[in-house]
């Protein structure tokens, strides 16, 4: 292997050789707590704020994202970690050598949604930042500087990434700062507020207690699978599953509920989950100018991981695997930049919707890919049928489309859908004692194990024999 | 008469980018690797099902 294909590895989609997989633990999990820790803690703070008080709304959201995570873990991790592949290239296996658009359509929608938020977030803030400091005055022509912000924004993380993983590790060693900055503010706000936080009421809280408790346990679940598009890029950097284990479940799963409980306690005393405007009552400006640089170096460290993330799963298309990184790169930002400057609004509008939807898709998506890699093939994958797209090759099924995780895809969204509609939030019965991630996960993964029974007989798939 | 080389084309692996080709021989000479070992799932059991029932037991509690 030449130096030059070394270089080049982490910006394909192409499996990493063992001499490529340098990232240590305390990388990864300093690469993997700056992509978690975003604008995004807040919101997700302020949805279960909506449903639960200060101890239980953080107690359900901290093992909701546990338990999403080790789901996510099981999904994408053994495949990503064994081959040194991304999250799009390990669905391969169970949605065929073609059928991978569909996860990869998922991968694209969640990361473009996702880092076209935090963009906005990132130019607003800049924006405040600039006024507090005193760069700017004060004055409503400044919702103009938000699109150009976003401009900026997207040039900068498009010249960080030019150098591929190793920008991505970059921007992490510099702005990991801003979890402990974020955790200051957390131990400001409840060592200033703590009576007013434990006597707070949420304010759309059901009669239902349980109700409520599962829907943290739920927000909290929604929002760790969505990190399922992100993981496999950047778990291929490590070279085993021992590496990988302790920085995802401490780096990535762990800072989420945390600073979430800034938005939380936010929502919850001075309702509003925004840090900006509550660290200003709080301690004043000096305050809410360190907030602003938090929420800044936040929301750009997570958009860089995602777009990277992002890119490295465009390139499992054929038709994109010859071109440079910089076309790659220009094709992800482009979206997030648009999005960013034409429609900003909407997307604060619709977030709550959107991380419904987000666990709508993923939770099946882990049930399906963790019952094919540990029951079906019980982890015998062929890394050369994942990059073959042929009649002969296993992972074809038919016309390179297994039904089998399609059929068990929709079973899964339409379980999620009957037991809590995302949308209106309106439930059935058993969802207060099951969730709807976890029956939706359970469901796809029946379903798909069933199906594949079928697919097996039929000699397809490359099953093992028992 | 059709010609048989029409109506029954025989499927063939397209050709895969000679970097990718050696990357996958590489691969597939290493043998099979490890996914997680025993301190892994360990870890995943306590972090991942242990610790969150823990939470959700004081929670509901508290």
């Amino acid at each position: 292997m030449t130096t030059r294909a070394n270089a080049q590895a982490d910006e394909s989609a192409w499996p990493l050789l063992p001499e490529e997989r340098r990232w240590g633990a305390a990388r990864l999990t300093l690469t993997l707590a700056t992509t978690a820790a975003a604008t995004w803690c807040y919101l997700i703070g302020e949805s279960v704020g909506s449903y639960l008080g200060f101890i239980k709304g953080g107690l359900a959201l901290g093992a909701g994202c546990m338990i999403g995570m080790v789901l996510v873990l099981l999904a994408a991790g053994p495949t990503c970690v064994r081959f040194g592949i991304d999250s799009v290239a390990a669905t391969k296996p169970q949605f065929g050598s073609r059928g991978w658009v569909v996860p990869a359509a998922l991968q694209a929608v969640s990361i473009i949604g996702w880092n076209s938020l935090l963009i906005i977030f990132f130019a607003k803030s800049a924006v405040q930042l600039s006024v507090a400091l005193g760069i700017l005055d004060v004055g409503p022509r400044h919702a103009a500087l938000v699109p150009a912000l976003t401009v900026l924004a997207c040039t900068i993380i498009f010249a960080v990434l030019r150098r591929g993983a190793t920008g991505v590790s970059m921007v992490s060693n510099i702005l990991v700062a801003h979890v402990f900055i974020g955790l200051w503010m957390l131990y400001l706000l409840v060592s200033r507020r703590w009576p007013e936080l434990m006597a707070a009421q949420p304010a759309n809280a059901s009669s239902d207690h349980l109700w409520n408790y599962t829907t943290g346990i739920e927000l909290g679940i929604g929002a760790t699978l969505s990190w399922w598009p992100y993981i496999g890029a950047m778990i291929r950097m490590a070279p085993n599953g021992r590496t990988i284990v302790l920085p995802v479940m401490l780096g990535m799963a762990a800072p989420v509920p945390i600073l979430s409980l800034i938005g939380l306690a936010g929502s919850l005393v001075l309702k509003s989950s925004d840090p900006t405007e509550w660290l200003r009552i709080v301690g004043g400006p000096a305050y809410a100018i360190v907030s602003l640089t938090f929420v800044t170096a936040a929301n750009f460290g997570t958009t860089t991981a995602g777009i990277y993330a992002s890119a490295v799963g465009l390139r499992n298309f054929a038709a994109l695997q010859e071109r440079t990184w910089t076309t790659l790169l220009l094709i992800t930002i482009a979206p997030v930049a648009l999005v960013g400057i034409f429609i900003p609004e909407l997307f604060f509008a619709k977030f709550g919707n959107f991380l419904a939807l987000i666990g709508v898709a993923f939770a099946p998506l882990c049930g399906i890919q963790i019952v094919d890699y540990f029951v079906l093939r019980r982890g015998r994958i062929d890394i050369r049928a994942i990059y073959v797209d042929s009649p002969d090759q296993p992972y074809y099924f038919w016309h390179g489309i297994n039904p089998a995780a399609m059929i068990a895809l929709a079973a899964g969204c339409y379980t999620y859908i009957t037991f809590l509609n995302p949308l209106s939030y309106r439930s059935i019965a058993p969802y207060p004692y099951l969730t709807a991630s976890l029956p939706s996960a359970a469901a796809a993964a029946l379903t798909y194990f069933l199906a594949s029974l079928l697919v097996n007989r039929a000699g397809r798939g490359g099953y093992p024999r028992p | 008469m059709t010609d048989p080389e029409q109506s029954d084309p025989a499927p063939r692996a397209p050709a895969l980018p000679p970097q990718l080709e050696e990357r996958i021989a590489a691969i597939e000479i290493a043998g099979r690797t490890s996914d997680f070992d025993t301190s892994s799932w360990f870890w995943m059991i306590v972090l991942g099902v242990v610790i969150p029932l823990m939470m959700l037991a004081v929670g509901w509690w508290a």
